[in-house]
């Protein structure tokens, strides 16, 4: 066996050390010559006689030391660095095409890391947690409510035969701390295992632990890394640190947590993937605490009892299925033993298929976007990448189009080199390196601009108030990213490189040497024009169709009428509940008195509201018709008619709501100074609730029952009927309202939380401060939950919805530029290939315009065919992602009429300028030339 | 030359080197006198290849090459064999034998 390491060494000998390697190969061999020479005159040959006869034994010198030096492993090495040397000598020698291929590559590739590394970051990365493939999640089927109580998580977690733990997790928004430094962050509340069954540690301090459980033990919290570093400036010593959080879920004023641990920025909770956790504490202090507040607990009994969402660490070798089988059979649903005594009401009310409980192997991630969970993560995915890999694709039979072309023009060099003595593989690996030479140093440009794509697209997404949640997640650059850029680049130069290698060995020496240009057929010509061209016609076509409805949908989800007015309006949300409720004061009885003061206070907020000089109107509400529930309505409630119950949002609302959002009375009239706690009960409601049970008929005066539970519902008047509200990420449907007077509020539920709306004179933002100033003027202890302008509130909303449209916008305009760039190369191309032809014609008589005509024909031939093919590819590929990924609005002639008009200009303009070149040339010029 | 030459067997260069210096340090151009002396000129070596054929048994460390001075006082390159090209030669060898053997007995089955 050979010895790698002498082989190695002596290799590395004879290429660092050429010259005394040149020297011993031509000593070695000069004393073969001699050696033979003298044996031949020994033999009795005569001087010469015996010089010719060794030359003839050793043949050419040349060719001997040529065969030595190609039998060692670096003459590979030396061979592709020379031909890396000419690869960069070649591509400097023809600067134009290099920086075009260079910067089309680097777009290409930069453009397909960066949606990779967005897609990595938000779709595919596995939970940064130990074994992530143990971890099953415990939800129901088919609806995304919270599926067992704490008791029942208890029991699973007792099941150690399937589960070595189960843990409870839900996410909640909550303020922390108090006044000018007061910031909404999300938090999950977590059952004290929490950490231990994710194999996570903390990197500062502890997890949490039973002693966390024990009744009247310290409120801890474990915030994330990214918190500690902003509020604490990443103090080493913040366990012990005090925390005051405010959940505005639970509404409470406010408990002061002990930090007991920081969080590592790479986990960042399991809820919603889109944004960060900041924080987490045990679920056992959160429900302590509404235990003292004492009124939550009265009134929310099976939100109470609910854990939130089940993750459960499988143990070894237990197969998802068996979880499944287990939990069917203990899961009241199913009829199987309760692991509870009680029953959760909750389950009463949801449709059988709704209570049945799925364990899932992997998180569930319910795109913002999409609430009702239609979306596949993976599939967006895919649909995404598949995206950034069309524009690859563009760009790179862009190249290898040109190159092809190119090679055509190279082919008398490469027929010349193989003629030679060059093999064919020597040729092609000298055509590979450069352009894999071109592709890895457009790769290296493209992983930068990559970076920089990431950063220019998260910054400038249109909700600008989103941008700082997403933000906070990492787009990191990780193996996998640099995997697919080093694979893209390896694929794109190889297939760059190598295109026109095919046509080498077909290649006639004396036709290549003779005509210089002209050695392609008129029909391999034309075929090639027609191959290569009109494909590129038809993607860019489809992908420039893709990305104008991309833009239409976003402008068309922007400009919905969503029957209010965001502008100049704003709103300040307070802890409705917390009237009057003192931590641990609060006694039984003194519920009517905190309605009491409860309503002082709401009658004060507006009293001052109509006094301030800068609000137009304002109202108060509990419902905004921004942010639908999980069930994709905003505030759901069940009514009844005489035709049986309807399912409708509502929204309890005071006089000058409507006035302060804009939404707008049609019929009868709103809330005035004549409803009142001893007036008869009224409603208002939306207009397709009223053509939905009074077709045809007037809706004022008919009665609407509000149900509550088995209770016999409590009939309301309807007196007014307003225009309908749409959810901001609606295209059409509209909410179905049922409006209803707050001060008469002790006939119906009673909401947690309360919105002052207002319009003003001046700008939203102004309005907003004022808001908050006249709540703090009301009760200056109160504490504002959140105080934002109405299109802030929509931004949130939207923010996903902005962020997949505005991938598949950028994916398209990036998609454009490689489409225009190589159309408009590949097409002044063709036609500089026909010059000589087309030098003839002007020779033979032709005059400009018939000149022009015969180019401009041929270009509208393409661009009229490739259209075509480009349309239905596009129809077809929408219809699959339609049907497979998630819906996409229609084609409409508009999209598709301009799109097929920049085409058509982009490859008229790119025959025509070469063209007139061509027509204005001396004729006899270019056929000297070629 | 009254006898046709002939390449040599496909493999067989190597252990024909290896046998030629087993007797005697040597250059390249002894080796190939060697092979077509002794052969009676039946075979032909193509010095391209044997120098190739060196090299590659130089850096399996079979062969070593030393330089030194010829009469003419030219540098010439003489190799001989290691310890471990020794061995390689027993190995090839009892192989070749075995095998020609084989091959002998097969053609004369077949006559």
């Amino acid at each position: 066996m050979p010895s790698p390491w002498r082989a190695v060494v002596i290799g590395f000998r004879r290429l660092f050390r050429r010259s005394a390697a040149a020297r011993d190969l031509d000593d070695e061999v000069e004393s073969y010559l001699e050696a033979a020479r003298d044996a031949y005159r020994k033999a009795g040959l005569t001087p010469e006689d015996a010089a010719r006869a060794s030359r003839v034994e050793l043949g050419s010198l040349t060719a001997v030391k040529d065969q030595v030096r190609m039998s060692g492993w670096e003459s590979v090495v030396d061979a592709t660095w020379r031909d890396v040397q000419y690869a960069a000598r070649r591509l400097r020698r023809s600067p134009g095409f290099t920086v075009a291929a260079f910067l089309v590559l680097a777009l290409g590739i930069g453009a397909n890391v960066a949606i990779f590394s967005i897609v990595n970051a938000l779709l595919i990365r596995p939970l940064p947690v130990e074994a992530p493939e143990e971890l099953v999640f415990i939800d129901r089927a088919t609806s995304t409510f919270t599926c067992c109580t704490v008791r029942e998580a208890n029991a699973y977690d007792a099941a150690t035969d399937i589960f070595r733990g189960v843990a409870t997790f839900r996410s909640q928004t909550s303020t922390l701390g108090v006044g000018p430094d007061a910031m909404e962050a999300l938090g999950e509340s977590v059952s004290t295992n929490y950490f231990g069954v994710l194999g996570l540690r903390p990197r500062l301090g502890r997890a949490f632990s039973t002693i966390d459980d024990v009744p009247g033990a310290t409120p801890v919290v474990i915030i994330s890394e990214r918190l500690w570093r902003s509020r604490f400036d990443a103090d080493p010593n913040v366990l012990g640190r005090r925390l005051r959080l405010a959940s505005r879920d639970m509404v409470d004023s406010g408990w002061l947590y002990t930090v007991v641990g920081v969080m590592d920025k790479a986990f960042s909770g399991l809820d919603d993937p889109w944004r960060s956790t900041e924080f987490w504490v045990p679920r056992s202090q959160r429900q302590r605490e509404r235990d003292q507040l004492n009124d939550a607990d009265r009134l929310l009994p099976d939100r109470e009892a609910s854990a939130g969402h089940l993750v459960a660490r499988l143990q070894r070798h237990v197969p998802a299925a068996r979880a499944q089988a287990f939990v069917n059979t203990t899961h009241p649903a199913f009829g199987g033993p309760s692991l509870n005594n009680r029953r959760p009401s909750l389950d009463n009310s949801l449709n059988p298929a709704d209570r049945l409980l799925a364990v899932r192997t992997s998180r569930r991630i319910t795109l913002p976007m999409d609430s009702r969970g239609r979306i596949a993560p993976e599939r967006l995915a895919a649909a995404l990448m598949a995206l950034a890999g069309l524009v690859l694709a563009l760009g790179v039979t862009n190249l290898a189009g040109v190159t092809i072309a190119r090679g055509i023009v190279r082919q008398p060099e490469l027929t010349l080199r193989v003629t030679l003595g060059a093999t064919r593989g020597r040729v092609a690996r000298q055509l590979a390196i450069e352009g894999l030479l071109l592709s890895t140093s457009a790769a290296m440009g493209g992983v930068l601009l990559s970076r920089w794509l990431v950063t220019a697209f998260l910054r400038n997404l249109p909700a600008r108030s989103f941008t700082a949640a997403f933000a906070s997640i990492d787009v990191p650059m990780d193996v996998r990213v640099c995997g697919v850029a080093v694979v893209t680049a390896i694929a794109t130069g190889l297939i760059v490189g190598l295109a026109p290698v095919r046509r080498i060995s077909s290649g006639n020496l004396l036709a290549s040497l003779g005509h210089a240009s002209d050695v392609s057929p008129r029909r391999v010509r034309a075929r090639l024009r027609y191959w290569i061209v009109l494909p590129q016609v038809a993607a860019c076509v489809g992908l420039l169709l893709g990305a104008g409805i991309a833009v239409r949908a976003l402008i068309a989800v922007a400009t919905v009428d969503l029957g209010y007015k965001q502008e100049q309006a704003a709103m300040v949300q307070w802890a409705g509940r917390r009237f009057g409720v003192a931590p641990g004061a609060s006694a039984q009885g003194s519920h009517e008195a905190d309605t009491a003061r409860q309503r002082q206070f709401n009658r004060r907020v507006l009293e001052l509201a109509a006094s301030s000089p800068e609000l137009v109107a304002a109202g108060l509400t509990d419902a905004l018709p921004t942010e639908a529930g999980r069930a994709g309505v905003i505030n759901p409630a069940r009514f009844a008619v005489s035709a049986g119950p309807i399912d409708v949002a509502t929204a309890q609302i005071t006089q000058g709501y409507f006035d302060a959002i804009g939404v707008r009375v049609l019929l009868g009239r709103g809330i005035d100074a004549r409803d009142t706690l001893q007036s008869p009960a009224i409603a208002i409601v939306s207009e397709s609730v009223a053509a939905r049970l009074w077709p045809g008929r007037s809706a004022i005066g008919q009665s609407i029952g509000f149900h509550r539970g088995s209770r016999e519902p409590d009939w309301l008047e309807v007196i007014g009927v307003v225009n309908d509200v749409r959810l901001p990420l609606s295209e059409g449907e509209p909410q179905p309202v049922v409006y209803v007077a707050m001060n008469q509020e002790n006939a119906l539920l009673r909401r947690s939380t309360m919105f002052l709306v207002a319009r003003g004179k001046a700008s939203g933002r102004d309005v907003a401060s004022t808001l908050r100033s006249i709540v703090w003027h009301a009760d200056p202890e109160m504490e504002i939950a959140k105080s934002q302008t109405l299109q802030s509130v929509i931004d949130d909303v939207r923010y996903a919805r902005h962020f997949a449209v505005a991938l598949l916008a950028s994916s398209g305009v990036c998609g454009l530029l490689l489409a225009g760039l190589g159309l408009y190369a590949l097409v002044s191309h063709s036609v500089a290939q026909r010059m000589r032809e087309l030098a003839i014609r002007a020779a033979l008589g032709a005059g400009r315009i018939e000149i022009m005509n015969l180019v401009v024909h041929e270009g509208i031939t393409v661009a009229a065919i490739g259209s075509v093919v480009g349309l239905l590819l596009a129809f077809i590929g929408m219809h699959i992602v339609s049907h497979q990924v998630f819906a996409i609005p229609a084609v409409d002639l508009t999209t598709a009429l301009i799109v097929i008009a920049i085409v058509a200009v982009v490859v008229v303009l790119a025959a025509v300028i070469p063209a007139r070149r061509a027509a204005r040339a001396d004729p006899m010029t270019i056929l000297r030339w070629q | 030359m009254p006898t046709p030459t002939t390449d040599l067997i496909q493999g067989t260069l190597d252990l024909l080197i290896l046998k030629s210096l087993s007797l005697q340090p040597m250059h390249g151009f002894g080796i190939t006198q060697r092979i077509q002396a002794v052969s009676q000129s039946v075979f032909r070596v193509n010095p391209g290849s044997l120098l190739v054929g060196l090299q590659r048994l130089e850096r399996a460390g079979l062969v070593k090459g030393v330089w030194r001075a010829t009469e003419n006082n030219r540098r010439a390159r003489f190799y001989q064999l290691t310890a471990k090209g020794r061995k390689r030669l027993e190995h090839e060898c009892s192989e070749w034998e075995r095998r020609s053997g084989a091959i002998a007995r097969l053609l004369e089955s077949e006559s």
